[in-house]
């Protein structure tokens, strides 16, 4: 009981650090608008699924990528001490990853939505909501260790990406020949294998990044 | 330290396979024909690869476990020769592909898995060269080789699925094993790989001594 009231005041720090510092915030969202918006009028209307979906992982991925890099009170070595002093890492990383989820989700949902408005046809629109949902933990799990990673390194947008891209590869791959097969409209037993795989690959990298995660946080 | 006894056998194993390997007897199959000798120094290459990056791995939770920089430089010395016969199966696939396939590269998910690998483990050391610091740079770089290697495996096991490979024994392609491999190239194949992982191991730990000096 008391863990949990923990994590809960941890995620509340961890919401109102996120809005204290908006700027990350619009530029992620500005980053995944005005990208979509340059997708739609490169390809227009013409754009078949399987592109589609390549397109919207990859921006997505890198609006994530934008959105991790969201850290910077990380550098303030005082309040580490204090965290330290008062909870557990695997709190603290759990926290992290249900924001992280939480704002990594609505920003993918944002970019599906506005593709919608720009008239892309979709089926099966309500299965995609979860795919996002278990896409966003994965990325949410694994950003929030790299980021640490790289802000320990003391590294910027370039080391997260070069450390984070390679690890998240087996997702991109799963997560966007999933969606396309979700979209177009497949008999679910071709894509049920995926939709498996996929909570698979959220439940490691959360597993991992929980485990690892105390490893690193202390200097 | 790496046993006197087990070097040698490593040395006469592959003075073996590089002489018979090259000489001896193989099936005439169409279009493999001769090159069906690089199956004694493509295949270990990747089973060494294997190998290699998991003892890295044994080293690297172990060094999480003890905080003992000696595993740390283990798991380095490990995973860097890991990497370097992986370039060497990559090379030695390459010039296979070319006489086979027709390309030296193809997109098939074998090879875009070990490049795939080979660019985490490559993350893995751009990481480590931008630590000055020795103990961050021991425990940042080991939690990222687990999470790497982790996530390898996750890969091997679900891209064959996703893709066809024009490997034997996918994507409806009959295997080596059953009909290409006979009794003549098992009696060489076996003891190539035996052989090609004492000698990757071998140069491991002297890797790790000459890291273990200079430290």
């Amino acid at each position: 009981m008391h863990n949990l009231s923990v994590i809960k005041s941890l995620i509340k720090h961890e919401f109102i650090l996120e809005f204290r510092s908006r700027s990350s915030l619009y530029s992620t969202l500005l980053f995944i608008l005005s990208s979509t918006y340059l997708s739609f009028m490169l390809m227009g209307l013409a754009i078949n699924l399987k592109t589609w979906a390549t397109l919207y992982w990859i921006i997505y991925l890198f609006s994530c990528f934008n959105s991790a890099l969201n850290n910077g009170h990380l550098f303030n070595r005082k309040k580490l001490l204090y965290l330290y002093s008062i909870v557990k890492p695997e709190m603290y990383i759990l926290a992290k990853i249900f924001k992280q989820t939480v704002i990594v989700f609505l920003i993918g949902i944002i970019g599906f939505v506005t593709w919608m408005i720009f008239g892309v046809e979709f089926q099966n629109i309500g299965l995609f909501v979860p795919v996002v949902f278990l896409n966003s933990l994965i990325m949410a799990s694994i950003l929030s260790l790299v980021s640490f990673i790289s802000v320990k390194a003391e590294g910027n947008f370039a080391l997260l990406a070069i450390l984070a891209l390679p690890i998240l590869i087996p997702d991109l791959l799963i997560v966007s020949k999933l969606s396309y097969l979700i979209l177009d409209g497949f008999s679910s037993e071709i894509y049920l294998k995926y939709i498996g795989s996929l909570a698979l690959l959220s439940f490691i990298s959360c597993a991992l990044s929980i485990v690892l995660f105390p490893y690193i946080w202390r200097e | 330290m790496f046993p006197k006894l087990l070097s040698y056998i490593a040395f006469l194993i592959l003075v073996y396979v590089l002489i018979v390997g090259l000489i001896g007897n193989v099936p005439a199959r169409p279009i493999l024909n001769e090159t069906i000798r690089n199956l004694y120094f493509h295949v270990p290459m990747w089973f060494s690869m294997f190998g290699l990056l998991s003892i890295g791995l044994a080293n690297s939770i172990k060094y999480l476990a003890s905080g003992n920089p000696v595993n740390d430089l283990k798991a380095e010395s490990y995973i860097t020769v890991g990497v370097v016969v992986g370039v060497l199966g990559l090379l030695t696939g390459m010039i296979w592909a070319k006489y086979t396939w027709g390309a030296w590269w193809v997109s098939d998910p074998k090879l875009n898995g070990s490049a795939i690998t080979l660019l985490m483990y490559a993350a893995y050391f751009v990481l480590r060269s931008s630590l000055p610091n020795q103990i961050l740079k021991a425990k940042l770089s080991n939690v990222y080789s687990i999470i790497a290697y982790v996530m390898w495996i996750v890969f091997l096991i679900i891209l064959p699925r996703i893709t066809d490979s024009l490997h034997p024994g996918n994507g409806g392609n009959p295997g080596f094993s059953n009909y290409d491999l006979d009794s003549n190239m098992k009696m060489v194949f076996y003891p190539a790989v035996i052989g090609w992982f004492l000698l990757t191991v071998w140069i491991s730990t002297i890797t790790f001594r000459i890291k273990k000096l200079a430290l």
